[in-house]
């Protein structure tokens, strides 16, 4: 028959608790700043694409709004009617209104 | 009763997002990945810290973990590498998360004179010999598990569990004879 290990006990001795709540909390915590912190990186290199690309494209830009700029005002009218009718019709079918501006942001 | 959910299935939702399941994993593991660092740092707030970042690393790399039946392994694994990583960098042992050493303090239990004679006689060993000790005596590790945790030789481990145990038993002065 074997016997027991004798320096069992001294390891016991110095083990982790079997069930550490506040430990857990910390891990999760770390875990929520990490991922908080990634969103904003993510956020950011995001955002910093967007603005090399209207850089690049700014001389497209420019020749559009000399276009729109030419445009008359029942042109615009007709597609703020258009955007409402959109909207209202929406609402008509779901009873609500899903526009959301952070969707537009969200990567 | 509801049954305990298996590891694969624990990995899976914490793969897809769940904060939950990856919390499930931490209350699984957080007593023998402690206990193994305890061992082999021999300062429980070093190696409590060094436990956050095992799980913090393992969250990260969730999606390396090739087969969920080797977790408790590969946990293992991230956590040797970063308990020599520790070794190597003697100011980072002091450079500690104030905040989670305030709120052990208040929780630690009380220390026994056996931990604390552990602790000594650990601390003579080289930090090789103390992981070796850790995984097989301590925790029940095969020897050629802990040697695939260690990424050591299997006759270097069997060497340090052996060497290292003769003088844990001569320094601790315990009885080692069958009775």
């Amino acid at each position: 028959m074997s016997h027991p290990d004798p320096l069992k006990v001294f390891f016991e001795a110095g083990d982790a608790p079997a069930s550490d709540p506040a430990f857990r909390v910390s891990v999760m915590a770390v875990i929520a700043r990490q991922r908080m912190l990634r969103e904003w990186v993510k956020r950011f290199a995001m955002t910093m694409v967007l603005i090399a690309a209207l850089f690049l494209l700014k001389p497209v830009l420019d020749i559009l709004q000399t276009s729109f700029l030419e445009i008359s005002f029942e042109v615009y009218a007709a597609l703020a009617l258009v955007a409402v009718l959109a909207f209202a019709g929406q609402f008509y079918i779901s009873h609500t209104f899903r526009f959301r501006l952070s969707r537009v942001f969200s990567f | 009763m509801k049954s305990p959910m298996s590891d694969a299935a624990l990995v899976a939702a914490a793969r897809s997002g769940s904060d939950a399941a990856f919390a499930r994993l931490v209350d699984r593991y957080q007593q023998a990945v402690r206990s193994f660092l305890r061992q082999v740092c021999g300062h429980e707030a070093d190696a409590d810290d060094l436990a956050q970042e095992t799980f913090l690393a393992a969250w990260s790399s969730l999606g390396s973990l090739k087969d969920t039946k080797q977790l408790k392994s590969w946990l293992f694994g991230i956590a040797w590498r970063k308990a020599k990583g520790l070794g190597r960098s003697a100011s980072r042992a002091r450079a500690r998360d104030t905040a989670w050493s305030d709120l052990q303090d208040t929780q630690s239990e009380p220390k026994t004179e056996m931990n604390i004679a552990m602790k000594q006689a650990m601390s003579q060993l080289s930090s090789d010999q103390r992981a070796a000790i850790a995984l097989c005596l301590a925790g029940g590790w095969s020897h050629g598990d802990a040697a695939q945790v260690l990424d050591m030789p299997l006759g270097s481990v069997k060497s340090h569990v052996s060497r290292g145990r003769a003088k844990l038993v001569e320094i601790l002065g315990v009885d080692d004879e069958p009775s």
